[in-house]
């Protein structure tokens, strides 16, 4: 097996904008607020960077296709620029070019860019967009919500769950995340969340109600990357961020038409993270990461992505929950920000939104939601549907 | 010389029934008089059922546990959702029929599917028989109306098959009477006076049908049993009866007070409801009227009403689900436009050259089954999709149209856009193997649970409002069988 990029990328500097309703801006307006941010953070400007590579979703509605988006926003020296897409794993697929760039000796220095303007389509929800020309002719004209919410019913049947116990395990998954991200100035929803209220929603689709469901916004998130030493020599003395594994793992159909699949778990979430682990060095993921952000774009998702992760044993994630295993100050804090339940889910920048909070918390930067002693975090995208899907690992490490 | 008439016929009626109370109570305020039976109702084809998916159905029904596959199919119909399409090549291919086989669509009157079985004098022949007929709101029609389907299968008995019906001879007479017409792209019917319709039409026209149709059989009027016909209540069935010289006949009518007068399909549902109840050897006189009159005489077969799909069809007329909401009634048949939000404005353009090279996956449900590991799976592909397996080019074509299957999970969708929401739809595990997302209908919210046992049923997909196209798939239904055990 290969050696992987582990310990071979460190991140200079980050910036994220505040997510949200941003009717006064353009994607451009985002890139730019996310960029300024990330290079005062970084020391360096656009005429640093070597290669850039822009994560984007809806190309249809929102910066149109290639590279010319992030070069125009930001008058890039005419460096080579990536644009790249893989459903919602598109924010972390940006910064896993930048990284392999910077691991090959392409380039010194590399920016990673998401973004996604999902508040001009003039609805709440994902816009409807195709799957294939063959695909439309007989899936059904699903939508996120109904398509998460096979995970509820199957995974009742997998582990004989009745589905008001779950519900309530649903529930507590966005109690806790209403309750980070109401301490977190850049999260698009922040107001903490009755669990009656939670509980007592109008179904989205059954059994996901209102507030199972994650909000839709604005933002924009990027990275600069370079290598250990090309850090250390910019910033002495400061603590060492660095990459320790980046994984993808897409469906290749197996749980579309294959009976071995009980549509109860992401099975490319159990092999992304198994490789992650492999390629981090961690042998006891529970005991060793302080904190993770998981694709929580429905609550019932973060609940089965515990077991994917090896956190929680199969069947029992309802249970470590529901005992606030997961909760901030709880044994691996998730969504320390706020997660996707709060932040909405700009497609493109959603995986590097996640890698920002690690970030701040390994540099001690998370204010009233700081984690003591944050040295190791895990990012998680789940792009796709249960049955078809692209799924991201990223474990972000501190050395001091 | 063998003998040639009906091999098999079944019906198929849409799940949702009508009572004429829900309606009489939405027109109250507008249409105070007018009467109906409590107890009387139609039924309704589903949001995404139209004559083409009730044809599939009933020609399924049809040849289940027949001996050949038939050497044509035609569809008789005035609702055919395409002018220029043939819904005949269309059905064939979800019925997974021979490509060689002669197709034919048959309409321009309500007796278009009595002349479709005398042009069929010859040969195995399925003749489906499928209508959907418009109605305003408030009007007569709304009420009296019903969509169905009903398929038989002409032929010879010399293949070792009983006939369920002898041929025995028919007749037809034509004239120009315009009770009734619906001009080329109007949307609804304009109809006159029924008292004019049934006094010099059906009372003056059938009776010579029927008489030219029982000298070319040499059948004597007063032997003949049963007279059907589509189109009039049983009284007035009595007084053709009369008219004609036929005495002791039965006029009993199970199906127009439940399912409504359904059009062109009439005349083989009121055969079917005829042989379910019939004695071998009762002389049948089948007719069916439209600017004109058909009349065709049947000898019923010995045991006829023992027929597995006849024996069925009172299932179909107890297997029911009443309709309560009358905006709902006509949200389905698009006769209330709704608001469903910016989603509804999806673009749902056919890329037909995919189409085309697709359509044994799209139409007739075509999967594959991996020849080296047994693995069914849907869609068929290049590299078998068994993880332990992998074998390129190795899987055989493999319809899972008739495989049982349950489900393995579902939602109810909200947010997505469906005429009569929600849309519902989750993994199905087949009994072979296969595992498919699909779309669930026939369910209402509350209904579905895992490990419900379901049967595939060919469906409206989505409907191109710009390109006034529709496309069809297969989705899973509750099975009726496991449902009524329910």
């Amino acid at each position: 097996m290969a050696e992987g990029i582990r310990d071979k990328i460190a991140i200079l500097g980050m910036g994220c904008t505040r997510f949200g309703e941003r009717w006064d801006c353009n994607p451009a307006d985002l890139m730019i607020e996310a960029f300024d941010e990330c290079s005062a953070d970084a020391g360096l400007g656009a005429g640093d960077l070597d290669a850039a590579w822009l994560g984007v979703f809806f190309d249809e509605q929102n910066v149109g296709k290639s590279a010319l988006p992030l070069s125009q926003a930001l008058r890039l020296p005419n460096i080579p620029v990536t644009r790249v897409e893989n459903l919602c794993a598109t924010g972390t697929e940006a910064l896993r070019g930048a990284a392999y760039a910077v691991a090959a000796g392409a380039a010194d220095i590399a920016l990673a860019m998401g973004v996604e303007k999902l508040k001009d389509t003039g609805y709440a929800g994902l816009p409807e967009r195709t799957k294939g020309s063959f695909e439309d002719l007989w899936l059904p004209n699903n939508t996120a919500p109904g398509s998460f919410a096979q995970f509820a019913s199957a995974y009742c049947s997998a582990h004989e769950i009745d589905m008001a116990d779950l519900k309530r395990a649903m529930a507590h998954v966005s109690w806790k995340s209403h309750r980070n991200g109401a301490r977190n100035r850049k999260a698009h929803l922040r107001r903490e969340v009755p669990m009656d209220t939670i509980l007592a929603a109008p179904d989205i689709a059954y059994p996901l109600g209102l507030y199972d469901c994650c909000g839709v916004s604005d933002g924009a998130a990027c990275a600069i990357v370079t290598t250990p030493q090309i850090a250390r020599d910019l910033k002495p003395g400061a603590p060492l961020i660095s990459i320790r594994a980046l994984q993808l793992a897409p469906s290749n159909g197996v749980e579309m038409s294959h009976a071995s699949w009980d549509g109860s778990y992401a099975l490319t979430a159990r092999i992304a993270a198994r490789r992650a682990y492999r390629e981090a060095g961690i042998a006891d993921p529970r005991a060793e990461l302080d904190m993770i952000e998981v694709h929580d774009c429905f609550s019932v998702t973060e609940l089965v992505t515990m077991e994917d992760l090896g956190l929680s044993q199969p069947g029992r994630a309802l249970f470590d929950i529901l005992d606030g295993c997961y909760d901030a100050g709880g044994e691996v804090a998730c969504q320390l920000d706020g997660g996707l339940k709060c932040f909405g889910h700009p497609i493109g920048a959603t995986g590097l939104r996640m890698v920002y909070e690690i970030y701040l918390q390994l540099l001690e930067r998370g204010g009233e939601r700081q984690r003591a002693n944050a040295r190791l975090g895990l990012t998680h995208n789940l792009g796709g549907l249960p049955h078809r899907n692209v799924c991201s690992v990223a474990i972000i490490g501190r050395s001091d | 010389m063998a003998d040639f008439g009906v091999l098999a016929l079944a019906a198929y009626l849409p799940r949702t029934r009508l009572p004429h109370t829900v309606v009489a109570a939405a027109h109250a305020w507008a249409n105070s008089g007018r009467r109906h039976r409590a107890d009387t109702a139609r039924r309704v084809a589903a949001y995404d059922e139209d004559t083409v998916t009730m044809a599939v159905e009933a020609g399924r029904a049809a040849l289940a546990g027949t001996a050949a596959e038939p050497q044509s199919l035609a569809i008789a119909s005035t609702t055919l959702p395409f002018a220029d399409r043939s819904a005949a090549t269309l059905v064939a291919e979800a019925l997974g029929l021979p490509a060689n086989l002669l197709s034919q669509d048959c309409g321009g009157s309500l007796r278009a599917a009595t002349s479709l079985l005398m042009s069929r004098r010859g040969g195995r022949s399925l003749c489906i028989a499928s209508d959907t007929r418009p109605a305003k709101p408030g009007s007569s029609a709304e009420l009296h109306n019903g969509d169905a389907a009903a398929a038989i299968l002409l032929g010879d008995s010399d293949s070792g098959e009983g006939l369920l019906a002898r041929w025995l001879g028919s007749a037809s007479v034509n004239a120009d009477l315009v009770d009734h017409y619906r001009a080329a792209g109007a949307a609804f019917d304009y109809a006159l006076e029924g008292r004019w319709l049934r006094q010099e039409g059906y009372a003056r026209i059938a009776p010579q049908a029927v008489a030219m149709a029982l000298a070319e059989a040499g059948i004597a009027a007063p032997a003949v049993d049963r007279l059907l016909i589509a189109g009039i209540e049983p009284a007035a069935v009595t007084t053709v009866a009369k008219a004609a010289g036929l005495s002791r006949i039965d006029t009993a009518d199970a199906v127009g007070g439940q399912v409504g007068f359904t059009g062109s399909a009439h005349p083989y549902l009121l055969l079917v409801d005829a042989l379910s109840r019939c004695q071998g050897g009762e002389k049948i006189v089948l007719c069916g009227f439209g600017q004109g009159c058909d009349a065709i005489v049947l000898e019923a077969g010995a045991g006829c009403a023992s027929a597995p799909q006849l024996r069925g069809f009172q299932n179909l007329l107890d297997d029911y689900r009443d309709e309560n909401s009358y905006t709902r009634y006509l949200t389905g048949k698009g006769l209330l436009q709704m608001d469903w939000g910016l989603r509804a404005e999806r673009d749902n353009r056919t890329a037909m050259t995919s189409f085309y090279r697709n359509r044994d996956a799209v139409t007739g449900f075509s999967g594959g089954r991996c020849q080296a590991c047994g693995t069914v799976q849907f869609p068929r592909s290049a590299i078998c999709v068994n993880p332990e397996c992998r074998s390129r080019d190795s899987q055989r074509a493999f319809s899972l149209r008739d495989e049982a299957a349950r489900v393995k999970s579902f939602t109810e969708d909200w947010q997505a856009y469906c005429p009569v929401p929600p849309l519902m739809y989750g993994n199905v595990q087949f009994d072979c193997g296969a595992n498919v997302i699909m779309e669930y209908t026939d369910y209402l919210p509350g209904e579905l649970a895992t490990g419900q046992a379901l049967r595939m049923v060919f469906r409206i997909k989505d409907v191109d409002r710009q390109r006034h196209f529709r496309r069809y798939c297969w989705k899973a239904a509750a099975c009726p069988a496991a449902r009524r055990a329910h």
